[in-house]
């Protein structure tokens, strides 16, 4: 365990053909911009000769990296090695591990491998550590060694990611099931003839208190939900005007006469035809993203597993929770759906917008159930304090007053009178707005509620809010209203959350609650 | 006082309150007491700004003034040359900056200081701050995960600092201290929010 090791030397392959793929990308468009008549064989014959070219420059710059590059762990830290030219060394304590990811692309399925990320508090946007090709047993030994509490933790995780991956049905993942279940075994043999009594122990310990694992149903829901059709509406969109002149006039004229009689209706059908292309799109691809999402709690951890192609895994400490949010969206509200999700301190990537998705869909009226089970940490208050009635004209006030600005000078417009058709819609969002917003405050937990669009509550707990500000504006302070405010710590930075207009009362309720002077 | 619903039959009252509030330097309200106007929630923070931040804000408002008047004396002078411009926008924009600039180099420092209060207890920090809006934060002392002073040239002419107190989360600023106080209240919070972390 002491010893330098080095990636497995798959990593070398793996990574020459990703960053072959970068540099083959641009010279493939240029093929395609000039594709010298058609002539195939010419066009494969530059692309085999880049690449070869490519491959003599990138695969030893990769096995000198693969080479240079070894970790080391032992009690309590990693030690890390790299750089041909420039040598670099770092050690990462145990301690200030925030999180430890496995991921699984499709590749690294078929050749048994994981990547693995470990990241600390603080680390900036960068990963601390990033592993390309593991095995994945190596892999969960090095997430254990910096992460489980105690050494016969590694059993369990690697057993349930090997039965999760198992169930995929795989090919790949499920070879491999069978070359590490001897193994797996045989330590649980040493473990039970060794401490007989620790075993049963930690055979308790690592029992998942409680596991979450999405539905089909509820996880079409999701992605149906889940509003990425808007975004990819414009993609569609794009595609569609390059395919238009591909399209024979044939078509369109049939159109025209069979289905729809006029122009208009033509360009409404093409419309709606995208949309739901674009839905149906979003949706799949939420599906195959999301696809067997699990939750799962086990002591003072909460495991996230999730992906189709791409295996994702999560282990979060609940020490590192900083705030749950419950995140209706506007689509899902008339569902009566929500998703969970958690504000982590140096958490979440950048790709996911540092966003800590805890479960993508969950029966609204079944939360309370869902997290006294998984987080009893955190309570979901059944009543609220509501804003007075007097903060009603505040909250219309703001919906409408920017619309004011564009309403009145389109008056002077023929039919800009119709305009004032979204006046009515702002108050009824600023009323909505009004009518979600609310405060609860528990023994240890303030909960703010509130709307922009979506719905939000945030529950947070007293000794994870960094910060607390009452304000008021005078005309706030004239009808005894204040705006109150949160910090918690997020990644990339903090995160404010804020409820407008609540009754002096409550703030001061809030404040004094908060307050450390008694 | 609890909200009774009776908002009306108050206004008069309240709106004296609210011109009490502001700052006798800025606004001509003759009498009132000073310090009951705002009430944000009880137990308002004691200590005061320096009051030589009026001079150090006066100046750098001066500042921002004559920076902005270069555009309409630039209008005024270079721009006749080449076009042929009615004057009186420009005079109008030279009048604009004159009075933004009384607005923020005299009234809006007389405001800020008065409504600037903080107070450093042993546990947390309490701090009011605003112009329009009023602030009330409060920080944990627990919290805080550095304290910094820093100043810029108009700051160090008036011998003033600013402390910058972060959490994980957030950052907050008590401008205007004269150098030693912010240095005095650095050490201080430093020490306070170690203690604090002991007990974590």
């Amino acid at each position: 365990m002491y010893d330098q090791k080095r990636q497995h030397p798959l990593m070398i392959p793996l990574a020459s053909l990703k960053s072959l793929l970068i540099f083959l990308a641009p010279i493939v468009l240029v093929l395609l911009q000039n594709p010298g008549d058609g002539n195939l064989a010419r066009n494969l014959l530059i692309l085999a000769g880049s690449a070869v070219a490519l491959l003599v420059v990138i695969l030893p710059l990769q096995v000198l990296s693969w080479a240079f590059y070894t970790y080391r762990y032992e009690a309590g830290y990693l030690h890390i090695k790299s750089g041909v030219i420039f040598k670099k060394e770092r050690s990462i304590k145990r301690e200030r591990v925030q999180t430890v990811n496995i991921r699984r692309g499709i590749f690294q399925r078929l050749l048994g491998l994981a990547s693995l990320q470990v990241e600390t508090a603080g680390g900036g946007s960068e990963s601390e550590l990033s592993l390309t090709a593991v095995t994945l047993e190596e892999a969960y030994n090095i997430k254990e060694s910096l992460e489980g509490p105690a050494v016969e933790n590694d059993l369990a995780p690697e057993e349930n990611a090997e039965k999760a991956a198992g169930e995929i049905g795989d090919e790949g993942v499920v070879r491999e099931e069978k070359e590490t279940a001897p193994r797996a075994g045989l330590k649980a043999l040493i473990d039970t003839a060794l401490k007989p009594g620790e075993q049963t122990r930690a055979g308790e310990d690592n029992q998942a208190e409680a596991t979450y694992r999405i539905t089909i149903p509820e996880l079409f829901i999701a992605g149906a939900t889940s509003g990425g059709f808007f975004v990819l509406f414009s993609v569609t969109g794009l595609i569609f005007s390059q395919a238009l002149p591909f399209i024979p006039d044939a078509f369109w004229e049939h159109l025209l006469d069979r289905v729809t009689s006029t122009a208009a209706g033509t360009v409404v059908l093409v419309v709606l035809v995208l949309l739901f292309l674009s839905w149906l799109i979003s949706s799949l691809a939420f599906m195959v993203q999301y696809a067997n999402f699990t939750l799962q709690r086990r002591q003072d951890r909460l495991q996230v597993t999730w992906g189709l192609i791409e295996q994702k895994q999560l282990t979060l400490n609940l020490n590192r929770l900083q705030a749950l949010v419950v995140h209706e969206g506007i689509l899902r509200q008339p569902f009566g759906r929500c998703a969970l999700v958690a504000e982590v301190a140096g958490g979440g990537s950048r790709e996911q917008n540092y966003i800590t998705l805890l479960f993508p869909l969950l029966r609204t009226d079944e939360l309370s159930h869902f997290l006294a089970r998984i987080l009893p940490e955190y309570r979901l208050p059944d009543t609220f304090v509501p804003l007075p009635g007097r903060a009603l004209r505040r909250y219309m006030f703001r919906a409408a007053a920017p619309l004011l600005l564009i309403i009145v000078p389109l008056q002077w417009i023929p039919y800009g009178w119709l305009s004032i058709s979204l006046l009515i819609l702002a108050l009824f969002w600023g009323y909505s707005r009004y009518r979600a917003g609310a405060t609860f405050l528990d023994d240890k937990q303030m909960t703010m509620k509130f709307r922009f669009v979506n719905r939000f509550r945030v529950l947070m707990l007293r000794n994870c809010i960094q910060a607390f500000q009452v304000s008021a504006n005078p005309f706030q302070r004239w009808r005894d209203l204040r705006t109150a405010r949160a910090w918690v710590l997020s990644s990339p930075s903090g995160k404010a959350f804020q409820v407008a207009d609540i009754d002096i009362e409550e703030a001061r309720h809030l404040w004094n609650w908060y307050s450390r002077q008694k | 006082m609890p909200y009774t619903g009776k908002i009306r039959f108050h206004t008069w009252r309240r709106l004296r309150q609210l011109l009490q509030g502001l700052p006798k330097t800025a606004l001509i309200i003759p009498g009132g007491e000073v310090d009951r106007e705002v009430n944000m929630i009880e137990a308002e923070p004691k200590e005061r700004l320096d009051r030589r931040a009026l001079k150090a804000w006066f100046f750098s408002g001066l500042i921002w003034g004559l920076i902005l008047m270069i555009f309409p004396v630039l209008y005024l002078t270079v721009a006749p040359l080449f076009w042929d411009l009615p004057a009186v926008y420009g005079w109008l924009a030279v009048g604009l900056v004159v009075l933004y600039t009384l607005w923020d180099a005299v009234i809006v420092p007389r405001i800020k200081l008065h409504f600037w209060r903080y107070e450093i207890r042993d546990d947390e920090i309490d701090i009011r701050h605003g112009v329009f809006i009023i602030r009330r934060t409060l920080i944990p002392m627990i919290r805080v995960q550095h304290v910094d002073t820093e100043h810029g040239p108009i700051m160090r002419l008036f011998g003033l600092a600013t402390l910058k107190i972060s959490t994980a989360a957030s950052e907050h600023r008590i401008p205007a201290l004269s150098r030693e106080r912010a240095a005095e209240l650095r050490g201080e919070i430093s020490a306070l929010a170690r203690v604090s972390d002991e007990d974590v």
